[in-house]
């Protein structure tokens, strides 16, 4: 054995025996039911796919951000008797009937599947937008588990979920929950590179919360709405030039062109000016590039969080050289305020919405008797 | 040479660091313009393409006027805390100041909703600063007036800047991952964000400040030989205390306003002046260390936009960077010519 390989071991060893003995089991079990394995992936994501096998079904999520690293759970039906092979793995009985989310786009995304029944408990409740959700708080019927860093975890624990949807990024002490009984599910739908993927990841809430069907057909349907509209546009002949990002201690954060909102920009029949960008992370831009490049581009988007609407006045307020650019003079500045309507929740599983309010936008005549939800045109 | 005359040439090559520097920051930048586009901007040649006239004018230029002010309104902070103190180990910091300031912008930013009073945005920061220093400087001179010795003093501003990181630290857990993004950029540090009504205001209380201390010249160079002897000299020990408080407050609260918590400068460019001018007379420390503020304010601000890339530093990792090998190197020579002699 090489060196190399001596290391691996040792670190794989190292790791920690769960994910030894999950890796264990999962090759055994490939080895016995090879020939029965059915892989199921998504239409459009990528950070998740489903394995059939024999009287169960696997999760694999992809921490797309590392190309290497993927979690593995595997979805038994509740009230029937495990084999023991499948013991040393990570398991979730499903349906889940009781479940955690950390996140206002995990509460979103059940709520589109009407299963905030099965939701037991959620931190930052404090964010939530969609009224659903809100009546479950108010009800207590969905429990808020708000703590010191983001979630009580002493509240969490006497929940007792089935399962904590939880980001990757956030990198809270998983082990010391897991080792309480809690699974904690990775949910990375924010890595996807297109609007549709993010919302199949409908596809993983059904599946854990027994809602296969609805998810399907919800997916379906958005998916089929999103590529109406994306045709619509896609017959315009022109394509005005968009930038956004947002402006931070001397830093310009912009998206890039891999990014889910450099597609949203594109399929609306625009032209994002940083489409040549790669890349999952943001780019950083200082003001004088940023400045350059946005100098004569036709539209600007903002994404904002504050109480009321976005006026001229507050652009102007923020950073008066900005009022120097085309976008700002045509008054060509179309945004969406967070704080008051759910970019971050329902956005998530509402792209077509998203998409139709941006065409409204840059192509006004394509689509009539528009009601914004999202994006809208600045006004005076 | 002469001691005078070598001082008068090292004065020269500061002042003439601080024009390279400035010509350097005007025509470095992530967006090529040609040098004679930067020279018609400057003199105001009619005719210049207006983004050009905006990156060079509202954006180059403030950076090296913010630059400027902010290295020396640190470094002269700086001077004077190690004066007070005796302490070669005090910097513009050491008072808690720069605590309070963090302590402001993070209930702003943080907890509030991150604007104030109708203000805008990046005022708001700027007056929640103000507002956290001026606070912790209130307590200082309180401290001041009651207890006589310095240590005392030393451990107020120490102990006021855990409470104030106690309170920070809180806040920072119960927030959101954006408001928290803005607190922690804010604390990487930048001379980018100010605009010409902000330089104006930041220029006046600089000038403030340095007025102040130069009234203090004197006793600064008495405060050296002790309180004691300070006021054998004649010189009020009460009265001084207080202006030197109220002269750093104002240099290092408004600094830090405007451009966050600036590391490392403050307490760097006292020694690097020192160990130049082989002098401990506040006459030729003072400007020695305005303008060596000056020149590594520009040299790190220019460094952090790494001309020869498009990527940029944190300003704060490149003034630690600069300033702490500076130290150490002063440090070392010193040690050298005490062996030697």
């Amino acid at each position: 054995m090489t060196t190399k390989s001596n290391l691996l071991l040792f670190l794989v060893i190292g790791l920690g025996l769960f994910s030894c003995a999950d890796k264990k089991e999962s090759e055994n079990n490939q080895k016995a039911a090879s020939d029965e394995v059915k892989t199921i992936r998504p239409e459009i994501a990528e950070g998740f796919y489903f394995e059939n096998r024999s009287g169960y079904e696997e999760l694999v999520l992809l921490d797309l951000t590392q190309d290497s690293s993927e979690q593995r759970w595997i979805l038994y039906p509740k009230g029937q008797q495990m084999p023991d092979s499948l013991k040393g793995g990570r398991v979730l009985r499903t349906p889940l009937t009781n479940v955690a989310c950390l996140s206002t786009t995990h509460t979103s995304m059940i709520a589109k599947l009407n299963a905030l029944d099965q939701i037991g408990g959620m931190a930052y409740a404090d964010y939530v937008l969609n009224p659903a959700v809100k009546e479950h708080l108010e009800d207590e019927k969905i429990k808020s588990l708000t703590g010191a860093d983001g979630i009580d975890q002493e509240q969490l624990i006497a929940l007792d979920p089935d399962a904590f949807f939880i980001y990757p990024y956030e990198r809270m002490n998983t082990q010391k929950l897991e080792s309480a009984g809690i699974p904690c599910v990775d949910i990375a739908e924010y890595q996807e590179g297109h609007p549709l993927g993010r919302a199949e990841w409908l596809k993983v809430f059904g599946k854990l919360l027994g809602k296969e069907k609805e998810a399907d057909s919800l997916f379906t349907s958005i998916k089929n709405r999103y590529e109406e509209l994306e045709s619509i546009a896609a017959k315009s002949s022109n394509s005005p030039s968009v930038f956004t990002g947002s402006y931070s201690n001397g830093s310009w954060f912009a998206p890039t062109g891999d990014s889910f909102i450099a597609v949203f920009l594109n399929d609306a029949g625009a032209n994002y000016i940083f489409n040549d960008s790669e890349g999952r992370d943001n780019l950083t831009l200082d003001f004088e590039t940023l400045y350059n490049k946005a100098y004569d581009t036709d539209y600007w988007g903002k994404v904002v969080y504050e109480e009321g609407e976005l006026t001229l006045e507050k652009v102007r307020e923020n950073d008066p050289r900005l009022t120097t650019i085309k976008a700002f003079e045509e008054k060509q500045i179309f945004y969406c305020n967070a704080a008051e309507t759910d970019y971050f929740g329902d956005g998530v599983v509402e792209p077509e919405l998203i998409l139709e309010d941006l065409i409204a936008i840059f192509h006004p005549s394509y689509v009539e008797d528009h009601t914004p939800k999202y994006f809208q045109l600045i006004e005076e | 040479m002469k001691t005078g005359g070598k001082r008068v040439l090292l004065f020269s090559l500061l002042i003439l660091s601080v024009v390279v520097f400035a010509v350097l920051e005007l025509i470095a930048g992530s967006v090529h313009i040609p040098l004679e586009t930067v020279f018609n901007v400057l003199v105001g040649t009619d005719g210049v393409d207006q983004r050009w006239q905006v990156i060079i004018f509202d954006s180059r230029m403030t950076r090296v006027c913010t630059a400027a002010l902010a290295g020396s309104s640190l470094a002269v902070s700086g001077l004077l805390m190690q004066t007070f103190f005796s302490n070669p180990l005090a910097g513009p910091s050491v008072l808690g100041i720069t605590s309070g300031s963090s302590l402001g912008v993070a209930l702003l930013v943080l907890a509030g909703g991150g604007t104030m009073l109708g203000f805008s945005y990046h005022l708001s920061i700027a007056f929640a600063a103000i507002a956290g220093a001026f606070l912790i400087l209130i307590g200082v001179m309180l401290v001041a007036q009651k207890l006589r010795d310095n240590v005392s003093l030393l451990i107020f501003g120490l102990m006021a800047g855990y409470l104030t990181s106690a309170l920070v630290i809180v806040l920072q857990s119960r927030t959101t991952k954006e408001a928290l993004q803005v607190f922690v950029h804010w604390g990487f540090g930048t001379f980018s964000t100010t605009s010409w009504s902000d330089i104006g205001f930041f220029a006046v209380c600089v000038l403030l400040g340095l007025l102040l201390v130069v009234a203090l010249l004197k006793s600064l160079n008495a405060w050296m030989l002790g309180e004691d002897y300070a006021e054998t000299l004649g010189v009020s020990v009460r009265k001084t205390r207080l202006l030197i408080l109220v002269a750093t407050g104002i240099l290092t609260g408004v600094t830090t306003a405007f451009c966050g918590p600036i590391a490392f400068l403050g307490l760097a460019v006292p020694h690097l002046v020192r160990g130049l001018f082989h002098s401990a007379d506040h006459k030729v420390l003072i400007p020695g260390v305005i303008l060596t503020g000056m020149v590594l304010g520009l040299g790190c601000d220019w460094l952090s936009r790494m001309p020869w890339s498009e990527s940029s530093l944190p300003l704060n990792a490149v003034t630690s960077l600069v300033g702490a090998p500076v130290v150490i190197w002063i440090i070392f020579m010193r040690n050298r010519r005490r062996s030697a002699l």
